[in-house]
């Protein structure tokens, strides 16, 4: 059996409900076009009978449910990555107070400490920077997720 | 230690706010809940038939809207539209088929209860049972085109578009699931398949 090329004007009529005398007379001898027309109208029948019986949820429970699972997956993702910078800030911090914290200096006045606090001038300048960075790098993540 | 207490509250909450907005500024409520309630029955129909399972239909209708919603595409026009969620409500019968790696049952239409002397209610639901279990005998990709052919009537475009396939495969993909289905429903035994 091979396809048929009245199919396509056989199918708009059976969906249209619109069947003439001539496609009758053809579809009858048209194993192909038989084929289409027992599918299709069984196919279509089921799919008003399916449609006509189904219980849905209404569509603001719905919608309320998928916002409220945005917001839920939303906080989730600002949470991890504010996590996620704040553990980078907190070893940063930590290996930044190791280095400066010198016992042999415990003793010195806040000139020396100062004094001694230059030498470390660059990632002093790098942590205030990330410190001040870190809200701003986290709003463009969440929000451009 | 929790480190999120170390972030300022209101800092969070604009952060969660700020995206929260991005995702809903996709698509307003009216326009959601009035695209839903024009195609939610189709949908259901749709993987009611290609998973064969109502109740599975109704949890993957709920996943497939939620995505749809989430991915906030802008759509060309309301077919567009449409198709996007039939594709996103295939991916999620086929990822389910896959979870579950079993024969599909059919089950029983809820008319099959109706009372004896409907005897149109009673053929109408024998009929649909045939139906699907004739379909149940099909690859899940002739069930998809199949309906996507006859009871959408989604053009060969669309068709590929939604299940991911080669539009130049459509045409003979759905002849044999066409044939295949047709012999079973007269309750013939489809001839082997060679492809």
């Amino acid at each position: 059996m091979k396809p048929c090329n009245r199919e396509g004007e056989i199918l708009k009529s059976l969906r249209s409900g619109r069947f003439d005398p001539e496609q009758r007379a053809h579809a009858a001898g048209c194993a192909a076009c038989t084929d289409l027309i027992d599918v299709a109208a069984a196919v279509l029948d089921d799919r008003r009978a399916l449609m006509r019986d189904a219980q849905l949820p209404g569509s603001g429970l719905v919608w309320w449910r998928a916002t409220m699972r945005a917001r839920q997956e939303a906080a989730r993702t600002a949470m991890r990555t504010a996590r996620f910078v704040q553990a980078v800030l907190v070893m940063v911090a930590v290996a930044a107070g190791l280095v400066l914290i010198d016992p042999k200096n415990a003793a010195m006045d806040v000139t020396a400490i100062l004094t001694s606090m230059s030498r470390f001038a660059v990632p002093i300048f790098a942590f205030v920077a990330l410190l001040i960075l870190a809200p701003v790098a986290v709003y463009f993540v969440v929000t451009e997720e | 230690m929790d480190l999120s207490a170390l972030m300022p509250e209101s800092t969070l909450s604009v952060e969660i706010e700020s995206q929260t907005r991005a995702v809903t500024a996709r698509m307003d409520e009216e326009s959601f809940r009035a695209f839903y309630e024009r195609t939610a029955g189709q949908v259901w129909a749709y993987l009611t038939r290609i998973t064969g399972d109502a109740q599975l239909a109704d949890d993957l209708l709920q996943e497939a809207y939620y995505r749809f919603y989430r991915a906030g595409t802008p759509y060309e026009s309301e077919s567009h539209r449409r198709n996007s969620l039939f594709r996103i409500a295939t991916n999620l019968a086929r990822d389910s088929g896959r979870r579950r790696r079993r024969g599909i049952d059919v089950p029983l239409p809820d008319e099959m209860d109706a009372l004896p002397g409907n005897r149109d209610a009673v053929d109408r639901a024998a009929e649909r049972t045939d139906l699907g279990r004739a379909l149940a005998r099909l690859r899940p990709l002739q069930r998809e085109i199949l309906w996507l052919a006859y009871a959408q009537g989604s053009s060969h475009d669309e068709i590929a578009g939604i299940l991911g396939v080669s539009r130049k495969s459509i045409k003979s993909l759905l002849f044999r699931a066409r044939r295949k289905l047709a012999e079973l429903l007269r309750g013939k035994e489809p001839r082997r398949e060679t492809v």
